[in-house]
């Protein structure tokens, strides 16, 4: 600093002068403490925790079976790749990486499906699964007219009513999970969806249900899907887990393309957090599928109109790599093993947990938890046993009993089901 | 029957549309003097050797790709705070501010347009100068608030209207948003001077006006960053509790990968604790969390002593190369035997030059010469040349004689 002692004497002076002026107005004193984020709050909780036993089964990343963030060998080489060509940090274009965009939409679709032939699409990159929701909520609230009313399933994905609602869409919601069987309520879906105004919009995960793991099956899906039509719903999909639910791609991704080939033409979001591991990179694609390219090449100036004035343009980082990935043959041979390797873990944390419970002596029925898919489990505890074992066991899962199975760990298994037949018994 | 029938072609983006037009031309003399991103004089995109250093560590780091915080690494955002502040501020002493990692500038500008139309319930307006960047006014708007204007350039002498922002601004009502360009305006390039910026400030404190800084040049301007933040600075010292936006895309040439900050001063700590927790439930339903490669970049440089240095010597060499530009185009104009006054092109500052020229003027530049700039007659100097910029006076004498 050049500035002299004296200078800076005046100039703190004035800062405690102005400190006063301020302490008397200040623009934000209506603002007030927020409530801590659900999902994240858990973890807050848990690194506070200084119990050595203690286990995170809160938020969804996945853990190698050591209990160790993992980052898939196919990303270091695609990292690799990317650093030897010394690429520049120039501008993406609004709609992102064209290679990207290009291979996001074909492993949802597959690469040979009519709508990416017809080019009656448009894909662009968007910031990870979130950045996709909300840029498709925007968009729905800006050009979908006809409804303001979204249908989540009962429960979502904490975080879907705030996009939407903070993008000016109405929440509603259909039944879906049944707690009684922890499993599907098929016939309560229907129903409701029978109900659901025309050309509203119903969102479907569509594979591994956040928060409860708990999936349709293809019959069920083909009679959604005609429901639906007959509704004249908009269809907006969540794919958060291709290929992480069940260890193949093409199978998570049935329900997406079997409603496109129903004629359905739908909203996409996908992340590659997860399956790809690329989770702080914020990597994610959002899909329109239209009528004929014409309509396609207005929506895409549509959402570049949209985007631009968010954030102008996406983080680059992310998309190069599974670009690569996609696009590299043994590269993307290689994600492909990975990925059933993080699913199949996950499996068989969930058949240990299992027999580790009836090891314990629950005569509970536990079928719901090799039956649930994906990521998570809705247990079916009660908020009551879920504050005990974070009291009592120090293990910390969401208040609704969701537990993410990628925190288990062949070594922990074994307390985990102690503590839960302990609060169950 | 189709969901988006009604969906209407919208017009191409008014800068970046200036580059597909370019990509498109044939002619081997063309020059893009549209969009405002840094090249080198052999007209490349230049990175950094401070930034490949940076990535060079954080490679061998093996660190892994886990969501970073919903406010963003907590490393840049003590870094980039005490850049735009300075290190010995009494905001970040007293810990009455909070700064979150944002998605570069326009990630920056609009979570606080989303912030203030939240939050701030006394007013819908915000102030831009006239003119401002294009993008301003789509964040604001879409963000809910209404927009509205201040004299600022004039075309008369192609640098700032300084009677006339003070006219404008005293008679803007009070607590509406007044958004200010810390330094290089975008587009203009004319900058307040330090005292015209005091009597701003008095005015401003007088009309109780909140005060939104943009921030996307420090250090890129002037070549000095302390000089660049200076009015940010001293309106913090004059008791303004200022919002601020900060951008890494030109100044540490990290344009794609989306670094930037948002800041809130606030009248105490709790206040901040307050924002903070207001901040991420806004920030959560628009995209969870920032992307962490440019912000570890970015934090690497700031924090680690001899990056820190090799940084401020690029960012000058880099500001330093604009203004020489500047200075040669001058020459050459006035080589070519031109009797206007350019003055106004080397006292303007940063990456752009509001050359004056009419948008007859900008059509025959890209017609007969195959030099491309936005229609408002603004060039970013960037594009200039040692190679180029005996061409580029020709072709402005020509249209302008």
């Amino acid at each position: 600093s050049r500035r002299s002692s004296s200078q800076k004497f005046t100039a703190y002076l004035h800062s405690i002068l102005n400190f006063f002026f301020i302490f008397l107005s200040s623009w934000w004193t209506e603002v007030q403490m927020g409530p801590p984020d659900p999902i994240l709050g858990v973890t807050e909780a848990f690194k506070r925790d200084t119990n050595p036993k203690k286990m995170n089964l809160g938020v969804g990343a996945y853990r190698d079976d050591q209990g160790k963030p993992f980052v898939l060998s196919c990303v270091r080489k695609a990292e690799a790749q990317i650093a030897a060509k010394k690429l520049d940090k120039e501008y993406l274009p609004i709609g992102g990486l064209a290679e990207f965009s290009k291979a996001c939409s074909q492993l949802a679709l597959g690469p040979d499906n009519e709508v990416l032939k017809s080019g009656r699409s448009i894909t662009i990159q968007t910031i990870s699964g979130t950045g996709s929701l909300r840029v498709g909520a925007n968009f729905v609230s800006r050009f979908h007219n006809a409804s303001r009313d979204v249908y989540l399933p009962k429960p979502s994905w904490g975080n879907h009513t705030p996009i939407f609602r903070d993008a000016g869409m109405q929440l509603k919601a259909y039944s879906y999970y049944d707690p009684k069987t922890c499993g599907f309520d098929f016939k309560g879906a229907l129903h409701d969806i029978s109900k659901i105004p025309e050309k509203s919009v119903i969102v479907l995960h569509a594979c591994a249900h956040n928060p409860t793991g708990v999936d349709p099956r293809p019959e069920q899906w083909k009679e959604m899907a005609a429901l639906i039509k007959k509704r004249n719903l908009l269809v907006f999909f969540d794919m958060a887990y291709q290929g992480f639910a069940s260890g193949d791609i093409d199978r998570d991704a049935w329900a997406v393309r079997d409603f496109i080939e129903q004629g359905h033409n739908i909203l996409l979001s996908q992340s590659f957090a997860k399956n790809m591991g690329l989770y702080g990179e914020r990597v994610g694609g959002f899909t329109v599928v239209c009528k004929d390219v014409e309509e396609a090449k207005r929506v895409e100036s549509q959402l570049k109109i949209l985007i631009r004035p968010i954030y102008s343009n996406p983080p680059m980082n992310g998309a190069r790599i599974a670009s690569t990935i996609l696009n590299t043959p043994e590269l993307y041979k290689e994600w492909l093993v990975e990925v059933k390797d993080m699913a199949d873990r996950i499996i068989t944390m969930r058949e240990m947990f299992v027999s580790n419970l009836k090891k314990e002596g629950s005569t509970h029925n536990w079928q719901h938890v090799t039956e649930q898919i994906g990521m998570f489990c809705f247990t079916g505890l009660k908020p009551e046993q879920v504050e005990r074992l974070i009291k009592e066991f120090s293990i910390y899962m969401t208040k609704d009993g969701r537990i993410s199975v990628a925190g288990v760990t062949s070594a922990n298994v074994g307390y985990l089901a102690h503590a839960i037949h302990a609060v169950t018994k």
